[in-house]
């Protein structure tokens, strides 16, 4: 399987992104996107940016690990998994992960299993900024 | 002994600062090192915290060393 794995302030390109996961076998790619949305602060102001920090380390030793868990349950040719540091605004893409397969059944799968795994275990934290607030996100166990 | 601690997300908040450094007892275990943290800063009891060293999470009864570097973790929240 081929694996992408990368954590920074450049945003991925689509053509990066296709050119990696693109090959004679896989039938199917399915690329997803987490776009920065406007959610509403706690003192009602709206959320103008998110702010991304990551211990990038162990975002790549979790995130590897989290490859070779899929593995076992799903049959891949390659994914791509980029996600942003620093402040992006709503609008933008933050987080993308591409799934290359021979068919979308594998693919859609795979990439909804990634995503749940990811969003329990690696260890990136986010910040909502709005105009004169700003608070850090902490889910709720 | 001394440690070097670094923390992320809202626990930065709580500590007023990105990186301490603590003076701690001999023989800490990991969940003495969270037990400290939640008695000398005002963090929610309940809150979930990780941590790190050498880039391996600690289970609860591993000793700490003197000049360890620790990171600590709330409930990760990327995407």
């Amino acid at each position: 399987m081929k694996v992408h794995i990368s954590i920074s302030e450049v945003p991925a390109s689509y053509n990066e992104i296709m050119d990696f996961l693109k090959s004679d076998h896989a039938g199917a790619i399915a690329l997803f996107e987490g776009v920065v949305r406007s959610d509403v602060l706690d003192n009602g102001e709206s959320v103008t940016h998110l702010f991304y920090e990551a211990h990038v380390p162990m975002v790549h030793a979790e995130t590897s690990l989290l490859v070779e868990q899929m593995r076992q349950h799903c049959d891949v040719y390659a994914i791509f998994f980029h996600h942003l540091l620093g402040n992006v605004a709503v609008g933008q893409t933050s987080i993308w992960l591409g799934i290359a397969a021979q068919h979308r059944k594998e693919a859609f799968e795979a990439q909804t299993w990634f995503l749940n795994q990811f969003k329990q275990r690696v260890p990136i934290w986010k910040k909502e900024l709005g105009d004169q607030t700003q608070q850090w996100v902490v889910p709720h166990e | 002994m001394v440690v070097h601690v670094q923390a992320f997300g809202i626990l930065k908040d709580f500590l007023g600062s990105s990186e301490v450094q603590w003076n701690l007892s001999d023989g800490i275990t990991a969940e003495g090192v969270r037990a400290f943290l939640k008695k000398n800063y005002p963090v929610h009891p309940g809150l979930p915290i990780a941590i790190v060293r050498d880039n391996r999470y600690l289970a609860d009864d591993e000793i700490i060393q003197d000049q360890d570097h620790l990171f600590l973790m709330p409930p990760v929240s990327g995407g």
